[in-house]
Protein backbone atom coordinates (compact mmCIF):
# COMPACT_ATOMS: atom_id res chain seq x y z
CA UNK A 1 0.00 0.00 0.00
CA UNK A 2 1.25 3.71 -0.52
CA UNK A 3 2.37 5.87 1.80
CA UNK A 4 3.94 3.86 4.33
CA UNK A 5 0.92 3.59 6.97
CA UNK A 6 -1.39 0.16 7.33
CA UNK A 7 -4.94 0.78 7.73
CA UNK A 8 -4.82 -0.06 11.53
CA UNK A 9 -1.68 1.92 11.85
CA UNK A 10 -3.51 5.00 10.85
CA UNK A 11 -6.51 3.69 12.51
CA UNK A 12 -5.10 3.16 15.89
CA UNK A 13 -3.08 6.52 15.79
CA UNK A 14 -6.36 8.89 14.91
CA UNK A 15 -8.19 7.10 17.38
CA UNK A 16 -5.96 7.57 19.61
CA UNK A 17 -5.30 11.27 18.85
CA UNK A 18 -8.71 12.14 18.96
CA UNK A 19 -9.41 10.56 22.11
CA UNK A 20 -6.79 12.24 23.91
CA UNK A 21 -7.11 15.12 22.57
CA UNK A 22 -10.79 15.02 23.51
CA UNK A 23 -9.59 14.23 26.80
CA UNK A 24 -7.42 16.76 27.25
CA UNK A 25 -9.52 19.61 26.18
CA UNK A 26 -12.67 18.04 28.49
CA UNK A 27 -9.79 18.12 31.71
CA UNK A 28 -8.53 22.02 30.74
CA UNK A 29 -12.33 23.09 30.49
CA UNK A 30 -13.31 21.14 33.58
CA UNK A 31 -10.34 22.49 35.42
CA UNK A 32 -11.36 25.83 34.32
CA UNK A 33 -14.68 25.73 35.56
CA UNK A 34 -13.64 24.00 38.90
CA UNK A 35 -10.85 26.69 39.63
CA UNK A 36 -13.54 29.63 39.10
CA UNK A 37 -15.95 28.14 41.30
CA UNK A 38 -13.39 27.54 43.87
CA UNK A 39 -11.78 31.11 43.48
CA UNK A 40 -15.79 32.19 43.62
CA UNK A 41 -15.88 30.50 47.00
CA UNK A 42 -12.87 32.14 48.86
CA UNK A 43 -14.50 35.23 47.40
CA UNK A 44 -18.05 34.76 48.96
CA UNK A 45 -16.08 33.57 52.48
CA UNK A 46 -14.16 36.39 52.14
CA UNK A 47 -17.00 38.98 51.70
CA UNK A 48 -19.09 36.64 54.60
CA UNK A 49 -16.62 37.33 57.25
CA UNK A 50 -15.32 41.14 56.51
CA UNK A 51 -19.95 41.09 56.83
CA UNK A 52 -19.40 39.10 59.97
CA UNK A 53 -16.48 41.73 61.14
CA UNK A 54 -18.68 44.63 59.89
CA UNK A 55 -21.76 43.36 61.87
CA UNK A 56 -19.98 42.89 65.03
CA UNK A 57 -18.14 46.17 64.40
CA UNK A 58 -21.68 47.64 64.98
CA UNK A 59 -23.06 45.63 67.42
CA UNK A 60 -19.78 46.72 69.53
CA UNK A 61 -20.85 50.45 68.65
CA UNK A 62 -24.06 49.83 69.87
CA UNK A 63 -23.22 47.95 73.08
CA UNK A 64 -20.39 50.46 73.87
CA UNK A 65 -22.76 53.10 73.11
CA UNK A 66 -25.31 51.90 75.66
CA UNK A 67 -22.43 51.22 78.09
CA UNK A 68 -22.07 54.92 77.76
CA UNK A 69 -25.66 55.98 78.03
CA UNK A 70 -25.72 54.20 81.49
CA UNK A 71 -22.44 55.90 82.63
CA UNK A 72 -23.20 59.55 81.96
CA UNK A 73 -27.25 58.91 83.34
CA UNK A 74 -26.01 57.51 86.27
CA UNK A 75 -23.49 60.16 86.54
CA UNK A 76 -25.64 63.45 86.01
CA UNK A 77 -28.24 61.44 87.97
CA UNK A 78 -26.09 60.60 91.13
CA UNK A 79 -23.59 63.59 90.37
CA UNK A 80 -25.13 66.73 88.74
CA UNK A 81 -28.34 65.70 90.00
CA UNK A 82 -27.33 64.62 93.53
CA UNK A 83 -24.94 68.25 94.10
CA UNK A 84 -28.08 70.60 92.52
CA UNK A 85 -30.27 69.24 95.22
CA UNK A 86 -27.64 70.27 97.11
CA UNK A 87 -27.31 73.52 96.11
CA UNK A 88 -31.23 74.03 95.96
CA UNK A 89 -31.32 73.11 99.95
CA UNK A 90 -28.43 75.76 100.54
CA UNK A 91 -30.59 78.17 98.64
CA UNK A 92 -33.54 77.29 100.99
CA UNK A 93 -31.34 78.61 103.64
CA UNK A 94 -29.86 81.44 101.93
CA UNK A 95 -34.03 81.95 101.72
CA UNK A 96 -34.75 81.54 105.57
CA UNK A 97 -31.19 83.28 106.31
CA UNK A 98 -32.43 86.69 104.32
CA UNK A 99 -36.34 87.07 105.11
CA UNK A 100 -35.74 90.85 105.82
CA UNK A 101 -34.23 91.52 102.60
CA UNK A 102 -36.34 91.84 99.63
CA UNK A 103 -33.70 92.35 96.73
CA UNK A 104 -31.93 89.37 98.45
CA UNK A 105 -35.33 87.16 98.19
CA UNK A 106 -35.80 88.26 94.62
CA UNK A 107 -32.59 87.26 94.11
CA UNK A 108 -33.07 83.92 95.87
CA UNK A 109 -36.04 82.94 93.48
CA UNK A 110 -34.82 83.13 90.25
CA UNK A 111 -31.70 81.12 91.53
CA UNK A 112 -34.16 78.70 92.76
CA UNK A 113 -36.20 78.97 89.28
CA UNK A 114 -33.54 78.27 87.11
CA UNK A 115 -32.25 75.32 90.00
CA UNK A 116 -35.77 73.65 89.54
CA UNK A 117 -35.26 73.34 86.10
CA UNK A 118 -31.80 72.75 85.86
CA UNK A 119 -32.73 69.55 88.08
CA UNK A 120 -35.98 68.74 86.20
CA UNK A 121 -33.66 69.40 83.00
CA UNK A 122 -30.93 66.95 84.29
CA UNK A 123 -33.51 64.68 85.37
CA UNK A 124 -34.71 64.20 81.97
CA UNK A 125 -32.09 63.60 80.24
CA UNK A 126 -30.78 61.19 82.29
CA UNK A 127 -34.15 59.37 82.06
CA UNK A 128 -33.66 59.90 78.23
CA UNK A 129 -30.65 58.03 78.13
CA UNK A 130 -31.62 55.40 79.81
CA UNK A 131 -35.13 54.99 81.44
CA UNK A 132 -34.90 53.58 85.02
CA UNK A 133 -38.16 52.33 84.61
CA UNK A 134 -36.99 49.70 81.89
CA UNK A 135 -34.00 48.64 84.18
CA UNK A 136 -36.74 47.90 87.08
CA UNK A 137 -39.95 47.22 85.31
CA UNK A 138 -39.46 45.67 82.14
CA UNK A 139 -40.30 46.72 78.40
CA UNK A 140 -43.65 46.97 78.70
CA UNK A 141 -43.93 49.66 81.82
CA UNK A 142 -40.89 51.24 79.93
CA UNK A 143 -42.92 51.49 76.74
CA UNK A 144 -45.78 52.76 79.16
CA UNK A 145 -44.23 55.94 80.34
CA UNK A 146 -42.28 57.06 77.07
CA UNK A 147 -45.69 57.04 75.45
CA UNK A 148 -47.29 58.67 78.47
CA UNK A 149 -44.09 61.56 78.15
CA UNK A 150 -45.52 61.84 74.31
CA UNK A 151 -49.29 62.29 75.50
CA UNK A 152 -48.75 64.86 77.92
CA UNK A 153 -46.47 66.98 74.94
CA UNK A 154 -50.02 67.29 72.84
CA UNK A 155 -48.26 66.96 69.90
CA UNK A 156 -48.68 63.43 68.99
CA UNK A 157 -51.24 60.69 70.13
CA UNK A 158 -49.72 57.18 71.09
CA UNK A 159 -51.52 54.30 72.05
CA UNK A 160 -50.03 51.65 73.28
CA UNK A 161 -51.52 47.83 72.73
CA UNK A 162 -49.98 45.09 74.46
CA UNK A 163 -51.37 42.52 72.50
CA UNK A 164 -49.94 39.46 74.24
CA UNK A 165 -47.62 39.39 77.57
CA UNK A 166 -46.02 36.46 78.75
CA UNK A 167 -44.01 38.26 81.51
CA UNK A 168 -40.85 39.69 80.64
CA UNK A 169 -38.09 39.10 78.37
CA UNK A 170 -35.33 36.99 79.58
CA UNK A 171 -32.68 38.96 77.80
CA UNK A 172 -31.99 42.72 78.91
CA UNK A 173 -30.31 43.58 75.70
CA UNK A 174 -32.97 42.60 74.05
CA UNK A 175 -35.72 44.44 75.74
CA UNK A 176 -33.46 47.24 75.40
CA UNK A 177 -33.01 47.31 71.57
CA UNK A 178 -36.43 47.21 71.27
CA UNK A 179 -37.27 49.52 73.22
CA UNK A 180 -34.63 51.84 71.41
CA UNK A 181 -36.43 50.68 68.25
CA UNK A 182 -39.69 52.26 69.15
CA UNK A 183 -38.13 55.68 70.87
CA UNK A 184 -36.22 56.02 67.27
CA UNK A 185 -39.49 55.26 65.32
CA UNK A 186 -41.28 57.56 67.28
CA UNK A 187 -38.38 60.07 67.00
CA UNK A 188 -38.99 59.84 63.31
CA UNK A 189 -43.07 59.99 63.25
CA UNK A 190 -42.76 63.43 65.07
CA UNK A 191 -39.84 64.54 63.16
CA UNK A 192 -40.10 63.66 59.55
CA UNK A 193 -43.05 62.10 59.26
CA UNK A 194 -45.34 65.09 60.90
CA UNK A 195 -47.49 62.16 62.46
CA UNK A 196 -50.26 63.40 64.81
CA UNK A 197 -51.62 59.55 65.22
CA UNK A 198 -48.96 56.68 66.37
CA UNK A 199 -50.14 52.95 67.47
CA UNK A 200 -47.70 50.53 68.89
CA UNK A 201 -48.88 46.87 69.16
CA UNK A 202 -46.80 44.17 71.14
CA UNK A 203 -46.36 40.85 71.52
CA UNK A 204 -43.98 39.21 73.85
CA UNK A 205 -44.24 35.97 74.14
CA UNK A 206 -41.97 33.43 75.82
CA UNK A 207 -40.48 32.07 72.71
CA UNK A 208 -40.74 35.17 69.87
CA UNK A 209 -41.74 38.51 70.04
CA UNK A 210 -43.37 40.72 67.73
CA UNK A 211 -43.62 45.01 67.20
CA UNK A 212 -46.18 46.49 64.82
CA UNK A 213 -46.07 50.23 64.47
CA UNK A 214 -48.01 52.52 62.21
CA UNK A 215 -48.13 56.54 61.94
CA UNK A 216 -50.78 58.65 60.14
CA UNK A 217 -47.65 61.09 59.05
CA UNK A 218 -46.55 61.86 55.40
CA UNK A 219 -44.48 58.34 54.82
CA UNK A 220 -41.92 58.47 52.05
CA UNK A 221 -40.75 56.89 48.77
CA UNK A 222 -39.74 53.40 50.03
CA UNK A 223 -37.85 53.22 46.93
CA UNK A 224 -35.72 56.29 47.83
CA UNK A 225 -34.98 54.61 51.28
CA UNK A 226 -31.62 52.56 50.31
CA UNK A 227 -30.06 55.83 48.98
CA UNK A 228 -31.23 58.09 51.77
CA UNK A 229 -30.49 55.87 55.05
CA UNK A 230 -30.24 57.78 57.94
CA UNK A 231 -28.06 56.78 60.73
CA UNK A 232 -31.28 56.23 62.65
CA UNK A 233 -33.04 53.70 60.74
CA UNK A 234 -29.59 51.84 59.94
CA UNK A 235 -29.40 51.90 63.79
CA UNK A 236 -32.58 50.45 64.10
CA UNK A 237 -31.89 47.92 61.52
CA UNK A 238 -28.64 46.57 63.31
CA UNK A 239 -30.43 46.61 66.83
CA UNK A 240 -33.18 44.32 64.84
CA UNK A 241 -30.13 42.10 63.31
CA UNK A 242 -28.67 41.94 66.66
CA UNK A 243 -31.89 40.38 68.36
CA UNK A 244 -31.67 37.82 65.26
CA UNK A 245 -34.97 39.59 63.79
CA UNK A 246 -36.54 40.40 60.79
CA UNK A 247 -37.91 43.88 60.25
CA UNK A 248 -40.09 44.91 57.30
CA UNK A 249 -41.37 48.90 56.58
CA UNK A 250 -43.84 49.58 54.40
CA UNK A 251 -44.77 53.25 53.34
CA UNK A 252 -45.70 55.70 50.40
CA UNK A 253 -46.53 58.94 50.26
CA UNK A 254 -49.13 60.63 52.34
CA UNK A 255 -50.07 57.14 53.81
CA UNK A 256 -47.97 57.08 56.82
CA UNK A 257 -45.80 54.32 57.91
CA UNK A 258 -46.22 50.80 58.71
CA UNK A 259 -43.10 49.11 61.15
CA UNK A 260 -43.38 44.80 61.59
CA UNK A 261 -40.54 44.05 63.83
CA UNK A 262 -40.06 39.95 64.96
CA UNK A 263 -37.56 37.94 66.42
CA UNK A 264 -37.59 34.92 68.61
CA UNK A 265 -36.17 35.12 72.00
CA UNK B 1 -25.40 3.09 7.77
CA UNK B 2 -22.17 5.31 9.14
CA UNK B 3 -23.50 7.67 5.89
CA UNK B 4 -26.87 8.04 7.14
CA UNK B 5 -26.14 8.48 10.99
CA UNK B 6 -23.33 11.29 9.51
CA UNK B 7 -26.48 12.89 7.31
CA UNK B 8 -28.26 13.18 10.76
CA UNK B 9 -25.95 14.66 12.49
CA UNK B 10 -25.22 16.64 10.10
CA UNK B 11 -28.56 17.89 9.35
CA UNK B 12 -28.80 18.43 12.97
CA UNK B 13 -25.84 20.72 13.09
CA UNK B 14 -27.28 22.71 10.41
CA UNK B 15 -30.68 23.16 12.34
CA UNK B 16 -28.97 24.10 16.00
CA UNK B 17 -26.48 26.56 13.80
CA UNK B 18 -30.06 28.20 11.78
CA UNK B 19 -31.20 28.62 15.14
CA UNK B 20 -28.35 30.05 16.22
CA UNK B 21 -28.17 32.71 13.89
CA UNK B 22 -31.86 33.22 14.02
CA UNK B 23 -31.42 33.94 17.70
CA UNK B 24 -28.86 36.18 16.90
CA UNK B 25 -30.22 38.40 14.23
CA UNK B 26 -33.80 38.78 16.24
CA UNK B 27 -32.61 39.20 19.68
CA UNK B 28 -28.89 40.25 19.83
CA UNK B 29 -28.98 44.33 20.37
CA UNK B 30 -26.98 46.15 17.99
CA UNK B 31 -24.13 47.21 20.86
CA UNK B 32 -21.94 43.75 20.52
CA UNK B 33 -19.65 43.82 18.63
CA UNK B 34 -18.36 40.27 19.93
CA UNK B 35 -21.38 38.78 19.13
CA UNK B 36 -21.64 40.81 15.80
CA UNK B 37 -18.60 38.83 14.83
CA UNK B 38 -19.44 35.71 16.16
CA UNK B 39 -22.73 36.06 13.80
CA UNK B 40 -20.88 36.35 11.13
CA UNK B 41 -18.59 33.31 11.82
CA UNK B 42 -22.06 31.54 12.22
CA UNK B 43 -23.28 32.29 8.74
CA UNK B 44 -19.60 31.62 7.01
CA UNK B 45 -20.40 28.34 8.88
CA UNK B 46 -23.69 27.75 7.42
CA UNK B 47 -23.33 29.24 3.89
CA UNK B 48 -20.31 26.54 3.71
CA UNK B 49 -22.53 23.65 5.15
CA UNK B 50 -25.10 24.52 2.93
CA UNK B 51 -22.81 25.02 -0.59
CA UNK B 52 -21.00 21.94 0.24
CA UNK B 53 -23.70 19.82 0.84
CA UNK B 54 -25.11 21.02 -2.36
CA UNK B 55 -22.12 19.71 -3.82
CA UNK B 56 -22.04 17.20 -2.17
CA UNK B 57 -25.27 16.19 -3.31
CA UNK B 58 -24.07 16.35 -6.98
CA UNK B 59 -21.15 14.36 -6.60
CA UNK B 60 -19.06 17.11 -7.41
CA UNK B 61 -15.76 18.00 -4.97
CA UNK B 62 -16.38 20.30 -2.37
CA UNK B 63 -13.11 20.42 -0.96
CA UNK B 64 -11.93 23.84 -2.34
CA UNK B 65 -14.95 25.26 -0.13
CA UNK B 66 -12.79 24.01 2.73
CA UNK B 67 -9.84 26.61 1.81
CA UNK B 68 -11.86 29.19 1.66
CA UNK B 69 -13.61 28.15 4.74
CA UNK B 70 -10.23 27.84 7.05
CA UNK B 71 -8.93 30.96 6.15
CA UNK B 72 -12.24 33.10 6.82
CA UNK B 73 -12.75 30.93 10.37
CA UNK B 74 -9.63 31.52 11.47
CA UNK B 75 -9.72 35.37 10.94
CA UNK B 76 -13.13 35.77 12.53
CA UNK B 77 -12.22 33.62 15.37
CA UNK B 78 -9.10 35.54 15.78
CA UNK B 79 -10.84 38.66 16.07
CA UNK B 80 -13.71 36.90 18.46
CA UNK B 81 -10.79 36.77 20.85
CA UNK B 82 -8.80 39.24 20.24
CA UNK B 83 -11.55 40.94 21.83
CA UNK B 84 -12.16 38.53 24.60
CA UNK B 85 -8.22 38.70 25.44
CA UNK B 86 -8.13 42.17 26.03
CA UNK B 87 -6.07 42.25 28.43
CA UNK B 88 -3.24 39.96 26.61
CA UNK B 89 -0.84 42.25 25.40
CA UNK B 90 0.83 40.56 22.89
CA UNK B 91 -2.05 39.42 21.38
CA UNK B 92 -3.36 43.41 21.11
CA UNK B 93 0.30 44.60 20.10
CA UNK B 94 0.54 42.32 17.04
CA UNK B 95 -2.79 40.84 16.29
CA UNK B 96 -2.74 42.39 12.52
CA UNK B 97 0.64 41.36 12.10
CA UNK B 98 -0.20 37.79 12.90
CA UNK B 99 -3.92 37.95 11.10
CA UNK B 100 -2.00 38.92 8.06
CA UNK B 101 0.87 36.66 8.03
CA UNK B 102 -0.98 33.41 8.82
CA UNK B 103 -3.47 34.21 6.24
CA UNK B 104 -0.90 34.56 3.59
CA UNK B 105 0.42 30.90 4.53
CA UNK B 106 -3.26 29.90 4.43
CA UNK B 107 -3.29 31.21 0.74
CA UNK B 108 0.22 30.14 0.17
CA UNK B 109 -0.72 26.57 0.94
CA UNK B 110 -3.82 26.91 -1.21
CA UNK B 111 -1.85 27.98 -4.49
CA UNK B 112 1.97 26.27 -4.08
CA UNK B 113 1.76 23.25 -1.52
CA UNK B 114 -1.71 21.44 -1.39
CA UNK B 115 -4.11 21.30 -4.37
CA UNK B 116 -7.58 23.11 -3.73
CA UNK B 117 -9.60 20.00 -4.88
CA UNK B 118 -7.81 17.96 -2.25
CA UNK B 119 -7.98 18.52 1.99
CA UNK B 120 -5.63 21.40 3.05
CA UNK B 121 -4.40 19.34 5.71
CA UNK B 122 -1.61 21.73 6.60
CA UNK B 123 -3.25 25.35 6.80
CA UNK B 124 -6.27 23.78 8.84
CA UNK B 125 -3.89 21.74 11.75
CA UNK B 126 -2.15 25.01 11.86
CA UNK B 127 -5.48 27.06 12.38
CA UNK B 128 -6.58 24.19 14.92
CA UNK B 129 -3.71 24.81 16.47
CA UNK B 130 -3.93 28.46 16.77
CA UNK B 131 -7.70 28.39 17.81
CA UNK B 132 -6.08 25.36 20.56
CA UNK B 133 -3.98 28.34 21.56
CA UNK B 134 -6.18 31.21 21.72
CA UNK B 135 -8.30 28.80 23.78
CA UNK B 136 -5.97 27.75 25.89
CA UNK B 137 -4.55 31.12 26.77
CA UNK B 138 -8.30 32.51 27.83
CA UNK B 139 -7.95 29.60 29.75
CA UNK B 140 -4.67 30.11 31.38
CA UNK B 141 -5.91 34.03 32.03
CA UNK B 142 -9.02 33.55 33.91
CA UNK B 143 -8.11 30.04 35.60
CA UNK B 144 -5.86 32.73 38.51
CA UNK B 145 -8.59 35.47 39.03
CA UNK B 146 -11.51 35.57 39.59
CA UNK B 147 -14.09 37.04 36.51
CA UNK B 148 -16.98 39.08 36.62
CA UNK B 149 -19.35 36.81 36.53
CA UNK B 150 -22.55 37.54 34.19
CA UNK B 151 -24.32 36.26 31.41
CA UNK B 152 -21.53 37.57 28.70
CA UNK B 153 -18.88 35.53 30.75
CA UNK B 154 -20.46 32.86 30.87
CA UNK B 155 -21.36 32.73 27.27
CA UNK B 156 -18.15 33.48 26.25
CA UNK B 157 -16.68 30.26 28.91
CA UNK B 158 -18.94 28.39 26.80
CA UNK B 159 -18.02 28.94 23.10
CA UNK B 160 -14.14 28.83 23.74
CA UNK B 161 -15.25 25.34 25.35
CA UNK B 162 -16.92 24.48 21.90
CA UNK B 163 -14.06 26.07 20.24
CA UNK B 164 -11.44 23.84 22.39
CA UNK B 165 -13.70 20.65 22.59
CA UNK B 166 -14.19 20.76 18.98
CA UNK B 167 -10.46 21.51 17.50
CA UNK B 168 -8.97 19.47 19.45
CA UNK B 169 -10.92 16.54 18.81
CA UNK B 170 -11.20 17.01 15.11
CA UNK B 171 -7.08 17.46 15.02
CA UNK B 172 -6.59 14.55 14.20
CA UNK B 173 -8.89 13.70 11.56
CA UNK B 174 -8.06 16.95 9.28
CA UNK B 175 -3.94 16.39 9.98
CA UNK B 176 -4.52 12.94 8.33
CA UNK B 177 -7.46 13.61 6.01
CA UNK B 178 -5.34 14.06 2.83
CA UNK B 179 -4.12 10.67 3.36
CA UNK B 180 -7.91 9.18 3.56
CA UNK B 181 -7.49 10.76 -0.31
CA UNK B 182 -4.60 8.96 -0.87
CA UNK B 183 -4.29 5.13 0.60
CA UNK B 184 -8.38 5.17 -0.06
CA UNK B 185 -8.93 3.87 3.08
CA UNK B 186 -12.56 3.29 3.60
CA UNK B 187 -12.52 3.10 7.70
CA UNK B 188 -12.15 7.21 7.21
CA UNK B 189 -16.32 7.20 6.67
CA UNK B 190 -16.43 6.47 10.65
CA UNK B 191 -14.01 9.52 11.59
CA UNK B 192 -16.05 11.69 9.63
CA UNK B 193 -18.96 10.74 11.86
CA UNK B 194 -16.78 11.30 14.48
CA UNK B 195 -16.54 14.96 12.79
CA UNK B 196 -20.15 15.33 12.31
CA UNK B 197 -20.47 14.30 16.17
CA UNK B 198 -18.08 16.76 17.27
CA UNK B 199 -19.87 19.37 15.25
CA UNK B 200 -23.11 18.99 16.69
CA UNK B 201 -21.47 19.51 19.67
CA UNK B 202 -19.81 22.64 19.02
CA UNK B 203 -22.63 23.87 17.55
CA UNK B 204 -25.03 23.14 20.11
CA UNK B 205 -22.85 24.73 22.93
CA UNK B 206 -22.73 28.17 20.95
CA UNK B 207 -26.74 27.78 20.46
CA UNK B 208 -26.41 27.25 24.64
CA UNK B 209 -23.78 30.62 24.66
CA UNK B 210 -26.15 32.48 22.60
CA UNK B 211 -29.37 31.50 24.68
CA UNK B 212 -28.04 32.52 28.03
CA UNK B 213 -27.21 36.80 26.06
CA UNK B 214 -30.64 36.51 24.63
CA UNK B 215 -32.27 36.17 27.49
CA UNK B 216 -30.43 37.84 30.16
CA UNK B 217 -31.48 40.62 27.72
CA UNK B 218 -35.38 39.79 27.71
CA UNK B 219 -34.91 39.98 32.04
CA UNK B 220 -33.77 42.90 31.81
CA UNK B 221 -35.87 44.58 30.01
Amino acid sequence: MEGGFQTDEVYLIMAMGILTMLALSLALVLFFYKSQRRLLQEKMIAQQSELQYQEKLLYNNILTQEKERKRIAKDLHDDIGSKLNVIFLNMHRIERAAKESPPILDMVSDINQVINITIDTTRRISHDLLPPTLDNFGLIEAVKELCETYQKSDSVNVLLEVKQNDGRLVDKTTELNLFRIIQELISNSIKHGEAEQISIDLWLGSENLKLEYRDNGKGFDLAKLDDKKGLGTQNMESRVKMMGGKMNIQSSMGEGILVRVSAEV
Amino acid sequence: MLLKIQEILSDSAIGVLIFSIILCLIRIKRGKFLFKILLAFLILNLLTELVADYFWRRKMNNLPLLHLYTLFEFVLLSWFYKIVLRENKWIQKYFWSFIFFISVLVISNSIFLQSIYGFNSNAKTLVQLILISYAVIYIYSYSLKLEEVNEDTKAIRLINAAVLIYHSSSLFIFLFSNMFLINDIKIHKGFWVVNAGLNLIFQVLILIAIWKVVFKQTKSI
